[in-house]
């Protein structure tokens, strides 16, 4: 499940092109594929969990289910990386 | 550079006086001296600088670069004593009207506050810690310090023979780091390890030695300087982004990071810390950042902040001078240094030169062996 009270701190986030970001706090960089790519700067414009979802629906016609669980599994990797949490 | 300060300086004294600066040596473990000599002559190209080397090769003083001395001097080494560092400095600082000094390297800090008191009735300014900051921090004391003041640091001993250093490593856990009271590190992933580098440390810098807890994780460093009333005047945060074999740091990139702010800030405060500081912290995944040294000088990369608008160094001269200081600017993050090794040329009547006299003036290199075309 998505945890609703994660706090993002999407703006210590820089990115260069769509699949490589920097992040200014820890100094960590990283090689995304385009669909972190995407939602990671949705994440950093200050888009929320459910609204993520939404976004990855109309983005690749995803069903709600799966961008859900695409959610999910980004969110759970940042949390991992300390990038969020 | 900066100009207007350079002409303040001018004029503020005709005669500028020299700065000496030791820590010379750029190889494998670089020093930090010629970063320093580098960064000074950013902001004032004309000032002479006097080396105080400990050996006549060090790299520095090949240089071509910004970052050689205008002149070096062979020193006693720090372990003969306060007095013999005095006395060799009366004779330079007669010789080349030294005014000002910064020491680079961590032995010499001791001799330095010990003499302090004669170097300034000579006026030759001198930025130095107390002595009970640098007891505080030192590698004996960093662990107990941290506790003190609820900072994260890996779990340290300090063991003054083979059987207390096994028991701790036992304790602890392996692997270890083992570490000289000053110098060098080793990591050791068993008992017949712990032996081996104890031997081989103890051999160079005597007991106690130091045994700790290894962190793997990434390692930031922070360079600053202290005003000594508990403020710091500014700082650089670097993620060192590649290390050598041996922990130096290859890559170092600038982050922004409150958490590693706010625990220099809370240092710092609490060591009143007057001077050039290097903080090195480890953050292991899921744990906080781990403080496992200070150094009582600024680092070999002092030079990188230098080139992007944070002059320590050259703020240092400035304040020991007394002039008005040059506005220091926030390391941006992303921006990063990447350590560029070069080969110098020399000619052993250079090397010569200084073994014979202890002396040497450094000038631009002429050889009969230089190839053109």
């Amino acid at each position: 499940m998505i945890d609703e009270n994660k706090v993002c701190n999407a703006p210590t986030f820089r990115f260069y092109g769509d699949e490589f970001i920097f992040d200014t706090s820890s100094g960590m960089c990283y090689r995304i594929n385009s669909a972190a790519g995407f939602l990671l700067r949705n994440l950093a414009a200050g888009f929320k969990d459910e609204q993520l979802v939404s976004l990855m629906q109309d983005q690749y016609g995803l069903d709600r289910t799966s961008a859900r669980r695409d959610v999910e599994l980004l969110l759970n990797n940042l949390t991992e990386l300390e990038l969020i949490g | 550079m900066e100009t207007p300060i350079r002409h303040q300086l001018a004029d503020i004294n005709n005669q500028l006086k020299s700065i000496a600066i030791s820590g010379l040596h750029r190889g494998e473990n670089p020093q930090p001296g010629a970063a320093v000599i580098a960064s000074i002559r950013r902001s004032y190209p004309e000032i002479r600088i006097v080396g105080l080397s400990y050996d006549p090769l060090e790299s520095s003083l090949y240089s071509r670069g910004m970052d050689h001395p205008d002149v070096a001097y062979l020193m006693p080494y720090p372990n003969t004593g306060p007095d013999a560092l005095l006395e060799r400095l009366e004779v330079i600082i007669e010789k080349e009207n030294v005014g000002y000094i910064i020491p680079c390297l961590d032995m010499e800090i001791t001799n330095f506050i010990s003499i302090s008191q004669r170097l300034h009735e000579w006026d030759v300014q001198c930025m130095l810690p107390d002595k009970r900051s640098l007891e505080t921090m030192s590698k004996l004391n960093l662990y107990h310090f941290c506790h003190q003041i609820d900072v994260s640091s890996p779990q340290t001993k300090v063991a003054t023979d083979l059987s207390s250093l096994q028991d701790f490593a036992t304790e602890i856990g392996y692997p270890v780091y083992v570490k000289g009271r000053f110098y060098e590190a080793k990591i050791a992933h068993s008992a017949q390890d712990l032996i081996d580098a104890s031997k081989e440390i103890s051999k160079v810098w005597g007991w106690p030695l130091i045994v700790q807890e290894v962190i793997d994780g990434e390692e930031y460093n922070i360079i600053g300087l202290g005003d000594g009333d508990g403020g710091i005047i500014k700082t650089c945060t670097i993620r060192k982004f590649q290390r050598s074999a041996t922990g130096k740091g290859l890559v170092g990139i600038v982050v922004e990071n409150s958490d590693l702010d706010r625990l220099a800030q809370c240092i710092i405060k609490e060591l009143r810390w007057n001077g050039p500081f290097e903080l090195e912290f480890l953050k292991a995944s899921g744990s906080p950042y781990s403080l496992f040294e200070i150094n009582p000088r600024f680092p070999a990369w002092a030079d990188f902040p230098s080139q992007i608008g944070c002059n320590l160094p050259a703020r240092l001269l400035e304040d020991l001078i007394g002039i008005k200081n040059t506005p220091l600017r926030t390391c941006v993050a992303g921006q990063m240094f990447i350590r560029h090794c070069i080969d110098l040329v020399g000619d052993i009547g250079e090397l010569a030169d200084m073994a014979n006299t202890g002396v040497r003036n450094i000038s631009p290199f002429k050889s009969n062996m230089e190839v053109t075309g």
